[in-house]
């Protein structure tokens, strides 16, 4: 006979095909997850989808949701929330934190060359046409000079668990990260729902966020002011709405939006009761493209006439700079661990998912030997639509692709199909296996600051590798531990 | 405080005052129509109806009192219904939701869900009068709670203005239709008492007229008393007086103490609301007078807008 008390003595969904980040195996918890997993023999299942209820409703309550494109009505929805928290060890954090921060340091250097003299497409580390063809490189930033040569104040970088336990980096998002204001409060509402683990566990705080963003801001002005900084939103129909009303409280700075800012002789003022007032930097969460309607999209209502204008005069500061986007493009992403090298002469200490570039003959050369196993993925101007999962694949369409890679390989590069690592998650009562993504927020002023913590999004359907909020995603509170 | 909150904060409070006025005009005119109202005089009374609501391009008193109250009140499609005013009250107060507190949005929220989700037929059917009592309470209610949880900052008094300039354009429009220049100046015969007593109720006045009136209802009473006694919340004098007193606290705390323009026009509205009488009320006439209220109501509505809202960026 079964206790019901003992529900969760044992993992009975253990899949040892994938790293899990909580049990070695069905019975053996890692060491670090060792108190929690005593924690939940003592729960009763009733007692912890109580628990469940009682965030998923906190969460309703504070009006903390996302909103839902292509309803009329602009439905709003909380983004899921996984009671069990995703534990990180110290060890496991200090190479992400170094590799971060030497990732991102590299980047910055990346960009600010491609902006100036451009050595390193001299030099042939990265190919000119690479860069030149992108869309997302502006001519218009060239010799444009930034306070301490900082392009990437904000960046969200997506880590994943390959097989053999060590991280790697998927993505770079160089250009609006989103999804810190579920870190903070996620970790608000595990405090409250499960208070006495958390105080036994020693994990390190990351309430400290929004102060951190504010100083970094604050070090981007110029010296010795007191600078005002703005959060400039697209506006409520923006998915991300609610993330910019909360950082802008938790940093005591004005949400605004395109219409309230004006230009005028190269400054850029906010309109408010008491008349203009000048603004030095902007935290803005608009992409390049919406961002000033006389340099970019001329359709753009969400930006401001004249405000890269001010912004090339240095009268105005934007975080992050315009531009960035040239560096989380597929196709430079693969260069990235070369980037590294190339400035810094050091080893990528996070790397890369394995990724071929297929213009190299080497690597398409074993990619098309080993299509059936390879994930094949466009990078140009049309990326994201061709896309080949090789496990999943027809003859016909490996035969498709190896023409396509054949005619023009510079448009795509492989990567091997990834066995992300998975997390415990409670669906229905029970520990079912979920995939899961790390999202640590780096922030890069005057000085390097990375909240030991980030946010882990995870797949919350069986074998589902889709960890976004709209594709039925949702995310698991991240603790750092001190030791 | 940014010009757009600031915007979004006025218009909010302009669209739910009017949400209560209609209600309130809805409610007391259906209430007397039925009481006393004869068959064949329906029409006009409807039309002083339309005339007040400013409707008269959109709504016809053809349509009969029933299909035009619940055109009045839920369609969408009709300028100046209520289900149209709250909409946009709801609106406005959603682009300022992190700056209102969380009850106001509530309670905002709450007002709206009711007269949305309502099914037009069966309140009819049922007990109209009890619905717009709801609606005018629902309102209350959210103005108690935005005294009682909001900083009274900026935000707070560009609520007060704009509540008040709403009030106070809406009385001499009501003012208008049912008191042309003959009627003021007329003696009052006993079958008219319902339909003074019918004005005074229209802004919930009734009661506050007879403690100062008693109950004889005299037509140059009536009108002196809705615009020029300074006790009752709804008269002329008293929200020319909240006005003010908003426009000075703005003005202090904004740094604009000096804007010449804006205080020369509200001096302007103030003394012809506190320091005229019945004389100067009649003199050409009554309807000129009012004209010039309502006049010197919209200029002050242009000129807060020219100083805090939309001004010129030289």
């Amino acid at each position: 006979m079964t206790n019901p008390r003992h529900n969760f003595s044992s993992y009975a969904n253990h899949n040892p095909m994938f790293y899990d980040e909580m049990y070695v195996s069905a019975h053996e918890p890692r060491e670090h997850y060792q108190h929690l997993h005593n924690l939940l023999q003592t729960f009763e299942q009733s007692d912890l989808a109580k628990r469940q209820q009682a965030s998923d409703l906190s969460y309703l309550h504070q009006g903390i949701t996302f909103t839902v494109y292509g309803d009329r009505q602009g439905t709003e929805r909380t983004f899921p929330f996984d009671l069990l928290p995703r534990i990180i060890t110290a060890k496991e954090w200090d190479i992400i934190e170094r590799g971060l921060e030497q990732r991102l340091r590299a980047i910055n250097l990346f960009l600010h060359d491609l902006y100036h003299q451009q050595k390193i497409l001299r030099d042939k580390v990265v190919p000119r046409e690479l860069i030149m063809s992108s869309r997302h490189f502006r001519k218009e930033m060239i010799n444009i000079d930034l306070p301490h040569n900082v392009y990437v104040s904000i960046c969200g970088s997506d880590l994943v668990r390959i097989g053999d336990g060590s991280f790697a980096v998927l993505e770079d998002n160089l250009r609006v990260p989103s999804g810190v204001s579920y870190m903070l409060t996620n970790r608000q509402i595990i405090k409250s729902v499960f208070p006495r683990l958390f105080q036994n566990y020693g994990i390190r705080p990351v309430d400290r966020y929004g102060q951190a963003l504010k100083s970094t801001l604050h070090s981007l002005a110029a010296e010795n002011t007191n600078p005002t900084i703005v959060l400039l939103t697209p506006g409520r129909f923006n998915s991300a709405y609610f993330e910019h009303t909360f950082l802008a409280r938790q940093m005591g700075i004005r949400l605004v939006e395109g219409q309230d800012l004006v230009v005028h002789d190269n400054v850029v003022y906010m309109r408010t009761t008491a008349g203009l007032q000048r603004v030095d930097v902007i935290y803005r969460r608009i992409d390049d493209d919406f961002l000033d309607p006389e340099y970019f999209r001329a359709d753009s209502l969400l930006g401001v006439p004249g405000i890269f204008g001010a912004y090339k005069a240095g009268n105005v500061v934007l975080a992050n700079a315009v531009g960035t986007g040239i560096a989380d493009d597929k196709a430079v992403y693969a260069y990235v661990p070369r980037i590294i090298r190339y400035y810094l002469g050091e080893d990528p200490i996070l790397n890369n998912v394995e990724t071929y570039i297929l213009r190299e003959e080497k690597a398409r050369k074993h990619t098309l030997a080993n299509l059936d196993k390879l994930v094949v993925k466009a990078v140009g101007e049309a990326g994201g639509y061709g896309m080949l999962i090789g496990p999943h694949s027809t003859p016909e369409e490996r035969d498709k692709f190896a023409t396509l890679i054949q005619e023009n390989p510079r448009n795509y590069i492989a990567q091997p199909t990834l066995k992300l690592s998975t997390a415990p998650c409670l669906l229905n009562g029970e520990l079912v296996p979920c995939h899961v993504d790390l999202r640590p927020y780096i922030l890069f002023g005057k000085e390097v600051t990375i909240v030991p913590g980030g946010l882990t999004r995870v797949a919350l359907k069986r074998g589902s590798l889709v960890v976004n909020s709209s594709q039925g995603g949702g995310s698991k509170d991240t603790w750092v531990l001190n030791q | 405080m940014l010009s757009r909150v600031a915007d979004s904060l006025y218009w909010m409070s302009r669209y739910l005052e009017r949400v209560e006025n209609t209600a309130r005009l809805i409610g007391v005119n259906h209430n007397y129509i039925l009481d006393s109202v004869p068959e064949e005089k329906r029409p006009k009374r409807l039309a002083e109806v339309i005339h007040s609501l400013d409707l008269e391009e959109t709504a016809s008193p053809d349509l009969g009192m029933e299909t035009l109250f619940k055109r009045l009140t839920f369609d969408m499609e009709e300028t100046g219904s209520i289900v149209q005013a709250i909409t946009f009250a709801r609106e406005n107060a959603r682009n300022v939701r992190e700056l209102i507190s969380s009850e106001m949005w509530t309670q905002i929220n709450r007002l709206y869900l009711s007269i949305t989700q309502a099914n037009p037929d069966e309140i009819w059917n049922d007990q109209p009068h009890t619905f717009y009592k709801d609606i005018i309470e629902g309102v209350y209610l959210f103005q108690g709670i935005t005294d009682g949880t909001m900083n009274h900052s900026q935000g707070w008094h560009f609520i007060q203005i704009a509540r008040y300039l709403e009030r106070l354009v809406a009385l001499t429009k009501l003012l208008e239709t049912l008191y042309p220049n003959d009627i003021v100046m007329a003696e009052v015969m006993p079958k008219h008492f319902f339909r003074h007593a019918a004005a005074l109720k229209s802004v919930s006045a009734f009661e506050g007229y007879c403690k100062v009136y008693t109950a004889d209802l005299q037509p140059q009473w009536v009108v002196e008393f809705l615009l020029f006694n300074k006790e009752f919340p709804r008269s002329a004098a008293f929200s020319v007086n909240q006005i003010q007193k908003s426009l000075n606290k703005l003005a202090d705390m904004t740094g604009k103490s000096s804007n010449h323009r804006l205080h020369q026009q509200a001096g302007q509205l103030f003394a012809t609301l506190h320091y005229s009488d019945m004389s100067d009320m009649l003199e050409p006439n009554f309807s000129d007078y009012l004209a010039s209220v309502k006049l010197k109501a919209y200029r002050l509505h242009d000129t807060i807008y020219k100083t805090y809202i939309d001004y010129g960026v030289e």
